[in-house]
């Protein structure tokens, strides 16, 4: 195999790739590709500060800070460049040193929008929003919504609340999706007594970003002081949701933070990420793991994971079967390839194979018999089939996918009765349980029954909430 | 002295409170100063024996160490102090919340003190913070509630670092939540724990407390500051049974959603509009919280808008109290800074350990920053703690007294010039407790209607004097003078002039 460093040296311009491997979370992999550079004549000013960004990304200030100096004086990378290695320092406490780099680009391209915006946001990372304005002011500023944002933010923090409710209404006006414009708008009207407008300010915020704990908690307290009880209470359980993964998270960030060189808080948190479907965000702490502990089958088993979530099946396909070679007596690994490979659109008989093995080595999942009674239904035996959803549904009562399956089975084969009156069972067996109401809800509206599964679907809303709160705060 | 050898016990940089109350029935404000211990896992070389001291007032802001003549020298590891005279006797006895079982000291007078926590049955040996008394059942005695930090011991210490494996104090989520103990006060010289009946055990990571009538239905309510965990709101049905309401009110997260690392909180009518506010210290990066009370529906976490907030965002805020202290007639409002790490400059390009206390001016609602202009310089940072009001001097101005984790304390005399006088009553129950926690005063001066609550605990691990005061600014009286006491009993006092002192007992006869 060539060596990542020598593969990235061969290319014209390692920026790019470079750049993704810090994204993912590989700074040693980033920093390594691009040190031969840091040391060459010539080097590209954006490779130097990537360079330094993975020095700093990986705690190394110490070495990042000639590199530092090189771009403050002699060198002049993109202000995209500039300004992600800004952010860099930022999030490792360095601040301050980030304003001198941004300060020390605008002497030499003071009208450049991108580091006037940048600039703005160090001072109002600071509590500086007299400076925000200032520098919001000088030609060459943006007008953006994330200009007009701090713009407005900074006021409300002078006490010039009618400007800031212009510029607000402005930034909301030329992105009426910019969440954070959104929320603080939202704040000021609320402050002013304007509990409808707040309301409708952070609804907008949340259309657009359904996780913000500002605006799901301030829509809660509107709800409740505008009377709407019933409402209220649906979205303060929304809101509790979002505020206790919020502190979850924090938790996780904390511990990881806190043992930067301990693999296993990095997988914890990276699995934290992805049990609540931020699978983006759990690759950078996964592959941190993996930097730390390369042979960790955990934390390779959880980026496949991520990697399906993804829909990066080739990707996913590659480490499940990396991991199968290791461990050939797991029959989960066996069904996770069967799954990756049905997906990718394998011929049948081969993902078939990989179920039975699986079947073989013991997998107790639900997502085994359900792969096997699809493939019973394919092959005409609906009894067999109903039999292995029926199976699946016994094994994980509260996995939902197995219900709509079985669900949907049914439906299809014209029992709908039989259906309905199975998943009705099953909701008053155990009343907490909402995984089999998604599948009434279906069954409901397919046979014109509207108002019935709208009640459904109100009970599950909130059933869905409040179990996910207990799933958050375990 | 913290005990600090080292190891960074998260325990050394929580600092200790600081109390001026009148311990000697003087008429003056003596000094209480709280003080930390060498812990026991340290050698016996980092540092002398200390104890907590009393300071005796000998008239005009000078101090004398009584310590050893009052028994209020107790040699534990010291956090928090509460006063209230919870006997009905007429003289102030003194709560001592330590890491490890806590002290309650009866004040037998003349500056003298007896330990009656065995009898009394207050000795909780968790980790205590910052305290409160209240008549929480309004059945005229004074009750307490002493807020729990976190579920830590020596033991159970864990080493922290920050990003870049600098040795760090632990944040506070390394640690478990705790519950607060509520105790009701039977009477007798004896106290009943009625955590669990009262409501108010929700395990959080409690540091400061208040309790007002927050909620204005004539019952005090309490207000807890958690770090790192959302703070609680917990309202009193009136019978001393409580309801935490603090996420659907509005006073238990930052605007953003987010809960803060909550250490001291102070009450009061910030924005002059007769409702009670509350101001809550955070970290740096989260900037102070002021909470904007709308009435008995909630609050809306005005912080930015109110001037708080920018000014704030670097700063780790701990005791603090809204008071007058320019006699203008609205609340300031002083914060006593300092990081919780001792080495913040390694962890942050832009944090400084050692913090200014900052002042901000009340002008018209908006605060404005004027510390540069009000406090010395060479006076004017640290690693801020505990923090407590009171006109220890004696000439009508509130002065403050601010303890440093680790170090010594700073007393700032007012200085206030401008000509300004306020009038000051300090109340006496007599069918409401005799500190008369939970009483309103109101007043008119010129246009505008003064409203203050005398409330129990508030600010950090300290105490505060309960003198209530009447920024008259240049109008010579404040009129329509009116004290709502907590047995529903209401006193009209009509006009007082400028300048004076009100001892205020609660009249038998007073109507409703």
């Amino acid at each position: 195999m060539i060596p990542l460093a020598t593969l990235l040296l061969g290319l014209q311009d390692p920026v790019a790739p470079a750049r993704a491997l810090l994204e993912e979370g590989r700074f040693a992999a980033a920093a390594s590709a691009l040190e031969p550079l840091g040391v060459k004549e010539g080097a590209s000013p954006d490779s130097l500060a990537l360079l330094a960004e993975a020095w700093v990304a990986l705690g190394l200030l110490d070495r990042a800070e000639p590199l530092l100096g090189r771009l403050s004086t002699e060198s002049s990378p993109s202000p995209e460049a500039l300004v992600s290695l800004a952010e860099r320092l930022a999030s490792a406490g360095r601040i301050g040193r980030a304003g001198v780099l941004l300060d020390s680009a605008l002497a030499r391209r003071p009208d450049d929008p991108v580091l006037l915006l940048a600039a703005a946001r160090q001072r109002y990372g600071l509590g500086k929003p007299d400076q925000v304005l200032d520098f919001l002011a000088r030609p060459g500023a943006p007008s953006g919504s994330g200009a007009e944002y701090l713009r407005g933010a900074s006021l409300r923090s002078l006490g010039r609340e009618a400007e800031a409710e212009t510029a607000l209404r402005r930034a909301v006006a030329a992105e009426p999706r910019h969440a954070p414009s959104q929320e603080e708008l939202g704040h000021l009207l609320e402050g002013k007594g304007d509990l409808e407008g707040a309301l409708r300010s952070f609804e907008a915020a949340l259309a657009a970003d359904a996780d913000r704990p500002g605006a799901a908690g301030g829509r809660a307290r509107l709800l409740a002081r505008l009377g709407r009880r019933e409402d209220a209470d649906l979205a303060f359980v929304r809101f509790r949701v979002i505020h206790a993964f919020e502190e979850a998270r924090k938790d996780h960030e904390t511990s990881a933070r806190e043992h930067p060189e301990q693999p296993g808080a990095w997988l914890a948190l990276g699995d934290f990420l992805l049990e609540n479907r931020q699978v983006r965000e759990s690759l950078p702490p996964l592959r941190r793991a993996l930097e730390l502990a390369p042979d960790d089958a955990r934390a390779i088993e959880s980026l496949a994971r991520a990697r399906a979530a993804l829909g990066e099946s080739e990707e996913s396909e590659r480490i499940y079967g990396d991991l199968r070679r290791r461990f050939p007596d797991r029959g989960d690994l066996a069904l996770r390839l069967a799954e990756v490979r049905e997906e990718r659109g394998a011929p049948e008989g081969e993902v078939a194979r990989l179920l039975e093995e699986s079947a073989r080595l013991g997998c107790q999942e639900a997502a085994l018999d359900l792969a096997l009674g699809r493939a019973d239904l394919r092959a005409g035996r609906p009894e067999d089939a109903l039999r292995r959803f029926r199976e699946a549904t016994s094994r994980e009562a509260g996995n939902a996918e197995a219900w709509r399956t079985l669900g949907f089975a049914l439906e299809s084969l014209g029992r709908k009765d039989e259906a309905e009156r199975e998943l009705r069972t099953a909701l008053e067996r155990d009343r907490s349980n909402p995984a089999p109401r998604p599948a009434l809800i279906h069954l409901l509206e397919g046979r014109g029954r509207t108002a019935e599964a709208a009640r459904e679907r109100a009970l599950y809303e909130r059933q869905v909430l409040e179990s996910r709160l207990r799933s958050v705060r375990r | 002295m913290n005990g600090a050898c080292g190891r960074r016990y998260l325990l050394e940089t929580m600092g200790s409170g600081v109390a001026l109350f009148d311990a000697d029935g003087d008429g003056d404000l003596d000094l209480f100063l709280v003080d930390g211990a060498r812990l026991p896992c340290c050698p016996a070389t980092s540092g002398p024996a200390t104890r907590d001291r009393y300071f005796e007032n000998l008239g005009g802001g000078a101090f004398r160490d009584a310590t050893e003549r009052s028994g209020l020298g107790d040699p534990g590891y010291g956090m928090g102090v509460a006063v209230g005279d919870v006997d009905g006797d007429g003289r102030p006895d003194v709560h001592v919340a330590n890491f490890g079982p806590d002290r309650l000291f009866r004040n037998l007078g003349e500056g003298r003190f007896e330990d009656v926590t065995g009898p009394a049955r207050v000795g909780d040996p968790r980790w205590g913070s910052s305290a409160a008394f209240g008549d929480f059942d309004r059945d005229g005695d004074l009750d307490l509630l002493v807020a729990n930090y976190l579920d830590f011991t020596v033991a159970t210490h864990r080493d922290c670092t920050a990003a870049n494996g600098i040795p760090v104090y632990c944040d506070p989520d390394a640690y478990g939540r705790v519950g607060s103990v509520l105790y009701r006060n039977a009477g007798d010289g004896t106290f009943e724990d009625a955590t669990e009946a009262s409501g108010v055990g929700l395990p959080g990571k409690a540091l400061g407390v208040v309790f007002a009538d927050l909620d204005l239905d004539g019952d005090g309510d309490l207000y807890v500051a958690n770090d790192g965990v959302e703070n609680f709101l917990f309202r009193n049905d009136g019978r001393g049974v409580f309801e935490e309401d603090g996420l659907v009110s509005g006073a238990a997260l930052s605007d953003r959603g987010f809960a803060q690392a909550g250490m001291g909180v102070t009450a009061g009518d910030a924005d002059g509009d007769g409702l009670p506010d509350l101001l809550v210290t955070n970290l740096s990066g989260e900037t102070n919280a002021y909470y904007r009370n709308l009435g008995p529906g909630g609050f809306v976490h005005r912080s930015q808008a109110a001037g708080l907030g920018a000014p704030s965002l670097l700063d780790t805020g701990f005791g603090a109290e809204f008071a007058d202290f320019d006699l203008d007639g609205d609340l300031d409002l002083l914060v006593a800074n300092g990081h919780v790490l001792d080495n913040a400059e390694r962890v942050s390009d832009v944090l400084r350990s050692r913090q200014l206390h900052r002042l901000y001016r009340n002008e018209g609602g908006l605060f404005r920053e004027a510390t540069a202009e009000a406090i010395p310089p060479e006076a004017s940072e640290g690693f801020g703690r505990g923090l407590a009001v009171g006109d220890f001097d004696g000439d009508g101005l509130p002065d403050v007294v601010v303890s440093h984790c680790g170090g010594a304390p700073f007393l700032y005399r007012n200085a206030s010039g401008g000509g300004a006088r306020g009038v000051q009553i300090r109340l006496v129950g007599t069918r409401s407790n005799r500190d008369g926690i939970g009483a309103r005063v109101e007043a008119r001066v010129g246009e505008r209607l003064l409203v203050r609550e005398v409330v129990g605990g508030g600010s950090y691990l300290s105490h505060s004097d309960r003198t209530i005061l009447l920024g008259l600014g240049s109008a010579p009286e404040a009129r329509e003078v009116t004290v709502r006491w907590p047995s529903g009993a209401v006193q009209r006092l009509g006009s007082l002039p400028a300048g004076g002192l009100l001892v205020l007992r609660e009249a038998e006869g007073a109507g409703r």
